[in-house]
């Protein structure tokens, strides 16, 4: 029933008012020839109003004549009639139509490029392959090989090892992952391996190269440790009979792992009666277009709420290509509520903050492959508000580091 | 027992050990009420008269009259009919087949 009354008015129906001896006649033959009627009822002892569809008005004024009835159309329902108004108004459908393929071909094009991922190294040839390809906002989506740019981004910048686009609506999102390879391992020109840092070596292992320092050795910052230059054995004078004619060394690229003791000292502070701002964790987003000096807001609240707030903004002009941009701007402001603080703490609270801060700083210069050996503490008496702390940190570590001689 | 109603016992027992739904089978009009706000009749041959009074439908059986007041056809078609008012009484009379 419910769909029947849907399509009836999809397909438009009118109310017709019957008069007339034989209506019953009329209607087991409007029925016998498929023509659908609805809600018969009686006005009077001789008019009987009937809803009918469109299709089948013109079916019953046959009908009608051979039984000697008569009908008027009372009133047209449905679709059909209600778009009739637009035969008077016919710039609306036009105007419809080209909103429609206005939205349609506006968002068939990418309207920005984001490169996602940790992106140190490669972010210029990323672009520059995008450039090649043509992939910049303005380009027409249905261009891209969202498959052959994966590949291509993968051959064609050494420094990337996956790729994978997407394109999500307008936005074409880049994301890579980046070879963890060091730079340094593929070149083969002559090089040193030089102290990076002061300390007391441990260890050494020649890959390549030799070896100028020793274990117990202490060297300094930018000291050789595995020199490129090469002499044959016996060193640089190897035949002192033939008239100590310098022997010539060959270059190589020194290779090596040299360890060594490091000795760090960090320091670190607490105060004990601390007043500032942090962040309430509270964040409100706002949506913004930037058009002849006019900021309009377009999503997010009128009034931010909050007292004190850290802004970050974001902005993109809205299109740009090579020698055309739009003068609007799309703004992203991020607001983050900061909240004052007042924390109070007692001398032996704030020695184990600046106890905890100097071993979150020891975290931090420790390097991947590096061994606390030691720590050692020292509190800095003083009569200040203050607790300071002395950390004396003993690392293993590789000191290390290849340095090219061109 | 004529030679009808011989057909038709025929007919029925076929129905009930095929479980034929016997308005199909023995093409009977198959009648809902809701209340007696509302009648739905399935497999009618047509309607005789209709008034808000008093509605009659051409069935298998012979004519089926449905008393009442305010009664309208709510929707007609070739295979049923939903008359729709205050129902009083639904009765089968004479009539042809």
């Amino acid at each position: 029933m419910f769909f029947q009354k849907v399509a009836a008015w999809i397909f438009g129906y009118v109310v017709i008012s019957i008069r007339g001896q034989h209506i019953e006649r009329l209607i087991n033959m409007a029925i016998s020839r498929g023509i659908i009627l609805w809600d018969l009822v009686w006005v009077s002892d001789q008019e009987l109003l009937a809803k009918i569809r469109l299709s089948g008005f013109r079916p019953l004024r046959f009908i009608a004549k051979r039984t000697g009835t008569r009908f008027s159309l009372v009133s047209r329902r449905g679709l059909p009639f209600r778009m009739a108004f637009l035969k008077k108004r016919q710039v609306l459908p036009i105007g419809a139509l080209i909103f429609i393929i206005a939205l349609y071909t506006l968002s068939s094009f990418v309207w920005s490029v984001d490169i996602e991922g940790e992106v140190d190294i490669s972010k210029n040839s990323i672009q520059k392959v995008l450039q090649q390809e043509g992939v910049k906002p303005g380009k027409y989506k249905g261009d891209i090989d969202i498959k052959a740019l994966e590949k291509k981004l993968v051959l064609e910048v050494p420094e990337i090892s996956w790729a994978a686009v997407e394109l999500r609506g307008t936005k074409l999102i880049v994301k890579v992952v980046e070879k963890t390879l060091a730079k340094d391992k593929e070149r083969d020109d002559p090089a040193h391996v030089v102290a990076k840092k002061k300390g007391l070596v441990t260890e050494v292992l020649v890959l390549q190269g030799m070896p100028m320092v020793e274990e117990g050795e202490t060297v300094r910052k930018g000291q050789i440790l595995i020199s490129g230059e090469v002499y044959p054995e016996g060193g640089p004078f190897v035949d002192p009979d033939e008239e100590s004619k310098p022997v010539q060394p060959t270059w190589v690229s020194a290779r090596g792992m040299v360890k060594a003791k490091v000795w760090y000292q960090i320091y670190a502070e607490q105060a004990l009666e601390e007043k500032g701002v942090k962040e309430s964790g509270k964040q409100v987003e706002r949506m913004s277009i930037k058009w002849l000096g006019k900021e309009i807001i377009i999503r997010g609240p009128k009034n931010i709420g909050f007292n004190k707030y850290d802004l970050k903004k974001h902005g993109r002009p809205l299109f740009q290509s090579r020698n055309f941009s739009l003068s609007i701007e799309v703004i992203q402001s991020t607001y983050t509520e900061l909240v004052p603080y007042a924390d109070k703490w007692t001398r032996d609270e704030a020695l184990k903050l600046a106890r905890d801060k100097a071993k979150a700083e020891v975290n931090k210069i420790l390097p991947p492959k590096g061994k606390i050996l030691k720590q050692e503490i020292r509190i800095l008496d003083t009569n200040e508000p203050v607790a300071r702390v002395e950390l004396v940190v003993e690392i293993l570590e590789d000191i290390g580091e290849v340095q090219f001689l061109k | 027992m004529s030679w009808h109603d011989r057909r038709r016992k025929w007919q029925e027992r076929a129905a009930s050990f095929l479980e034929i739904p016997r308005e199909v089978a023995l093409d009977l009009p198959k009648i809902v009420m809701v209340g007696d706000v509302q009648i739905f009749i399935e497999n009618h041959k047509g309607i005789i008269e209709y008034s808000p009074e008093k509605v009659r439908i051409r069935t298998s059986l012979g004519e089926l009259a449905v008393l009442g007041e305010n009664l309208f056809l709510r929707h007609i078609v070739m295979e049923e009919i939903i008359l729709e008012g205050k129902i009083n009484g639904v009765l089968y009379g004479e009539g042809t087949d």
